[in-house]
């Protein structure tokens, strides 16, 4: 299930990656604060779905989009380190936005029908709550979409040339800079589908919760390989499994530890990722 | 005669200076190196526990510290130096979340509950202005040699540095452990200045702090750290608390701003050379 979030975090910052050319490592506290304006319109509107998520998903536009505008100047100097720092420090500003202005810094919580209505599947022994179901079907819906609109659309095509190359395209007389801003745009509106998605399994947001996010996204990443989006899908379910697996079989916390280690280690024996670098 | 509070300020900003220098040196190479954050944690906690448990004399602890931490840099370098750009920045960073969860496991060191010790180094200001001054002066030795050209190449384009003769992997090498070795030192000046440690001290604010002295400064030059580390450090420690709470945003801020309206930072190459030139 947290690979579920760990794909779509990684799916969507691996498009912004390819078409835009640098990486957000701010994705994660976009996530986590759309999470947070969620729940505030939760909270004002008795629990309505119908402001709570379409808010989440435009706050997590709103904040991506303004990444735009601050990173162009670097983007067009391939200033790849200053772009890095950028969105770190974005990330960091947002992280503390968060613990002074929501909550008193405390964690918020999702009850209702954020988490499935309460509802589970039983099989034997086995108990699977509805809130899981809908993570994993909504995972799998998104890509489906995504997938469809990248492959099916004009707009999709244009922007697979200009990851391609962006110099090409534009001689070709696609509208590079449209599909920048709209690379943006997607990956905001996955960003806010992820926070839905993520509110959902978790039951809970805290503002440390978007820096770990992001730095498993991009651990994700680069097991996988920069770019590469097929691969993200593969290594942030691997990732989500191994997470799992060692808080069972390990006592103590070290599910970080082994589950980045092992991300490391693959890292060092092949800089380019499991599957390969397309960035 | 400082007192204890003047002294515990200038010893910080001292730490951030050498950790600083620590990031940049990568920095100056086109890589973003994160690791001198972990070595700090290694040998502060090294030198915390060698001293309260084990009762070293402090001279042998922090020489013991930091020959662990280089001893390790060694092993980590043959890794790291295949690794460019991204790579390199996200296997530094996830070391620092690694080394925090063994922190954390191991209860001998405190665990999450933190490591306070309590033996003190004696003239601790000296100390870390003799060790500035020492790094100081080979980083600016550096700067103006050969292997400083040749670092400098690699930011521009590490192929073409490498077609003309740089050992790209030899000078990642050097710099990894270099840095670990800086990072070791900032480690155990903090260790004895801050007295207690916990594991959450090593992480993202050390990287906020650092990088925004380099980006402020200029990342092209060794200066702006030096100049920016009392300032940025200061304004929030001695202005009002309802400000000074707002720490990590302004930071983060003042990052943001100098990167899209100046991103050569306040003190840059073509500045120096100006100056050198006006005084003929």
């Amino acid at each position: 299930m947290t690979g579920s979030i760990y794909v779509l975090a990684a799916v969507a910052a691996n498009f912004l990656l390819v078409v835009a050319g640098f990486i957000e490592f701010a994705h994660g506290e976009v996530v986590v604060l759309a999470m947070y304006l969620a729940w505030m319109a939760l909270g004002l509107s008795g629990g309505s779905l119908l402001v709570g998520l379409p808010l989440a998903i435009i706050a997590a536009i709103a904040l991506t989009l303004i990444l735009e505008p601050l990173t162009r100047r670097l983007r067009q100097n391939r200033a790849a380190i200053e772009c890095l720092i950028l969105t770190v420090a974005f990330g960091l500003i947002l992280t503390e936005v968060m613990s002074h202005f929501f909550n008193h810094g405390m964690p918020v919580r999702f009850t209702g029908a954020m988490r499935g209505g309460g509802l589970s599947l039983n099989f034997g022994l086995i108990s699977i709550s509805a809130a899981n179901i809908y993570v994993v079907l909504g995972c799998l819906l998104v890509l489906f979409l995504f997938t469809s609109f990248l492959y099916r659309t004009k707009q999709g095509k244009a922007m697979r040339a200009v990851a391609m190359n962006m110099e090409t395209a534009r001689i070709l007389g696609l509208p590079v800079a449209r599909a920048t801003v709209l690379s943006f745009v997607i990956t905001g509106l996955l960003a806010g589908v992820t926070a839905i998605l993520f509110a959902m399994a978790l039951g809970f947001a805290s503002a440390p919760l978007g820096g770990v996010l992001s730095f498993k996204m991009l651990a994700v990443m680069l097991f996988a390989g920069l770019g590469h989006l097929a691969g993200a899908v593969v290594c942030g379910l691997l990732l989500g499994v191994i997470e799992s697996l060692t808080t069972g079989y390990f006592i103590g916390a070290w599910t970080d530890a082994v589950s980045l280690g092992i991300v490391m280690f693959t890292i060092m024996l092949r800089p380019k990722g499991l599957f390969g670098s397309r960035a | 005669m400082l007192s204890a509070y003047a002294q515990g300020f200038l010893v910080t900003v001292g730490v951030l200076i050498i950790l600083g220098w620590a990031l940049y040196l990568p920095l100056r190479a086109g890589q973003m190196n994160n690791a001198p954050i972990c070595f700090m944690a290694i040998s502060g906690y090294l030198v915390a526990y060698t001293t309260r448990d084990l009762h070293w004399p402090i001279p042998l602890a922090f020489a013991a510290a930091v020959a662990v931490c280089l001893g390790l840099a060694y092993l980590l370098a043959y890794t790291l130096v295949n690794l460019s750009g991204f790579a390199m920045s996200v296997a530094t960073i996830a070391l620092i979340f690694i080394l925090q969860t063994i922190i954390r496991n191991l209860t001998f060191l405190g665990g999450a509950s933190g490591f306070g010790f309590y033996p003190e180094m004696p003239h601790l200001l000296l100390v870390t202005c003799a060790f500035i001054l020492l790094a100081g002066v080979f980083i600016h030795r550096l700067s103006t040699s050969r292997l400083g050209r040749a670092i400098e190449a690699m930011d521009y384009d590490p192929e073409v540095a490498s077609a003309l003769g740089v050992n790209t992997r030899q000078v990642n090498f050097f710099l990894t452990i270099f840095t670990a070795g800086l990072g070791a030192v900032a480690g155990v000046l903090f260790a004895f200045n801050t007295g207690t440690l916990f594991p959450e001290m090593f992480s993202f604010n050390f990287l906020l702090y650092g990088f925004t002295m380099i980006i402020v400064g200029g990342r092209s030059t060794m200066w702006g750290v030096i100049l920016f580390a009392p300032i940025l450090w200061g304004i929030p420690e001695f202005a009002p608390a309802a400000v000074g709470q707002w720490r990590n945003i302004m930071f983060g801020g003042i990052i943001v701003a100098l990167l899209v309206l100046r991103p050569q930072g306040v003190i840059h190459k073509d500045l120096l050379r100006r100056l050198a030139g006006s005084r003929g």
